[in-house]
């Protein structure tokens, strides 16, 4: 039995550490209001000022477009608190050993397989759910068969996918 | 990030979310006035009044100093830490007992891992997963990998984590395959390409 997929950080602790910067600044602010309260700091107080800023506000477009606004921002905090965390690398289906293979490893192990591939001028890979693509730049388009089987034979243990690959025809005249 | 936080995590957010949802749409609402009844105009003499008491500035500073310790705290919980060593004993009796360090054992399998197979660079440490001991070597692919050596080199290196460890479970040995941030400059030691 494997142990769980490696996964990055979740989403909701960025969130989580923006709500813990806003807290920190509201406790600075309402310890500046005390201080300034009780007369052992100058200044105005900041909550009396956002409260005079506010009254006799009525409701407008403005305020309407601001609410859109904060409900589609609370509904992309709602996202991110349930989204899970990011897999960083899959499985690999080598035996009775435990190998976790991140894609943009996959890829470049393809693309330099492809490009160590006699022929092959250059190679861009891109790793699907069920396939590797590679692209090669070559002036001889027949060399995809010998492209197909280093790129497989680099990339044997690690997965599963298939490989398909497509020639781009460069000439040097 | 412990589960603990990031539990704590996902629920406050999720609260903040929905409460940003009603609070938006109650301040399209009151425009649109399809729901609720609401005053025409925000009136805030209520907070001066309150501002007015000898109380309120007291309670705000409290109020203000467990917020603010809160947030950071909180906020602090998110730095990465570096983790703690992992032992596990080997043998004992009325003498001593010896301990092994597993964080020395994994730097060195990940070293091993880093001598056997070709890539940039390899590291080995320790984690708890799931109350099992797990010995975790992360390795940056090189230009000349390819399957066959790397899962050569991680048997060997399971293989030789259990050697470490006669008589014992075996901790888990897994190893991450990433690509390394930066590409590496061509080697201009290699064959010349020849079309």
């Amino acid at each position: 039995m494997s142990t769980p997929a490696p996964r990055g950080r979740p989403r909701a602790a960025l969130v989580a550490s923006l709500i813990a910067l806003v807290l920190l600044a509201a406790g600075v602010a309402a310890i500046h209001d005390f201080l300034v309260a009780r007369g052992w700091s100058s200044g105005t107080s900041w909550t009396s000022s956002a409260a005079d800023s506010l009254d006799g506000l009525q409701a407008s477009i403005g305020t309407s477009v601001t609410g859109g606004l904060i409900a589609l921002v609370g509904l992309a905090v709602v996202w991110a608190a349930i989204k899970p965390a990011p897999r960083t690398h899959d499985l690999a289906p080598a035996d009775g050993v435990e190998v976790w293979v991140s894609r943009s490893a996959l890829r470049r192990i393809a693309s330099d397989a492809a490009e160590q591939t006699p022929a092959v001028d250059s190679a861009e890979a891109s790793v699907r759910r069920r396939e590797v693509r590679v692209k090669v730049r070559t002036p001889d388009p027949t060399v995809t068969e010998a492209v197909t089987q280093n790129v497989t034979s680099a990339l044997d243990g690690l997965t599963d996918r298939r490989v398909s690959v497509k020639a781009q025809e460069v000439s040097y005249d | 990030m412990t589960r603990r936080l990031i539990a704590v995590d996902r629920i406050v957010s999720l609260l903040v979310g929905l409460l940003l949802v009603a609070a938006g749409l109650a301040l399209v609402d009151w425009q649109a006035g399809l729901v609720g009844s609401w005053q025409d105009q925000v009136q805030t003499s209520g907070y001066d009044d309150l501002s007015g008491t000898a109380w309120f500035p007291w309670a705000l500073g409290a109020a203000g100093l467990v917020v603010g310790l809160v947030g950071l705290f909180w906020l602090l919980a998110h730095v990465p830490r570096p983790r703690r060593g992992i032992t596990r004993t080997v043998e004992h009796d009325q003498n001593g007992r010896v301990t092994v360090d597993l964080g020395s054992l994994a730097q060195a399998a990940g070293h091993q891992f880093g001598r056997l197979a070709p890539v940039v660079s390899a590291s080995g440490t320790t984690r708890r997963i799931r109350r099992a001991d797990v010995v975790e070597i992360t390795a940056q692919v090189d230009l000349r990998s390819d399957g066959q050596t790397l899962t050569e080199a991680a048997r060997r290196c399971r293989d030789d984590v259990a050697a470490a460890l006669p008589g014992q479970d075996a901790p888990e040995c897994r190893v991450l395959l990433s690509n390394p941030r930066r590409r590496p400059l061509p080697q201009t030691s290699g064959p010349a390409r020849v079309h």
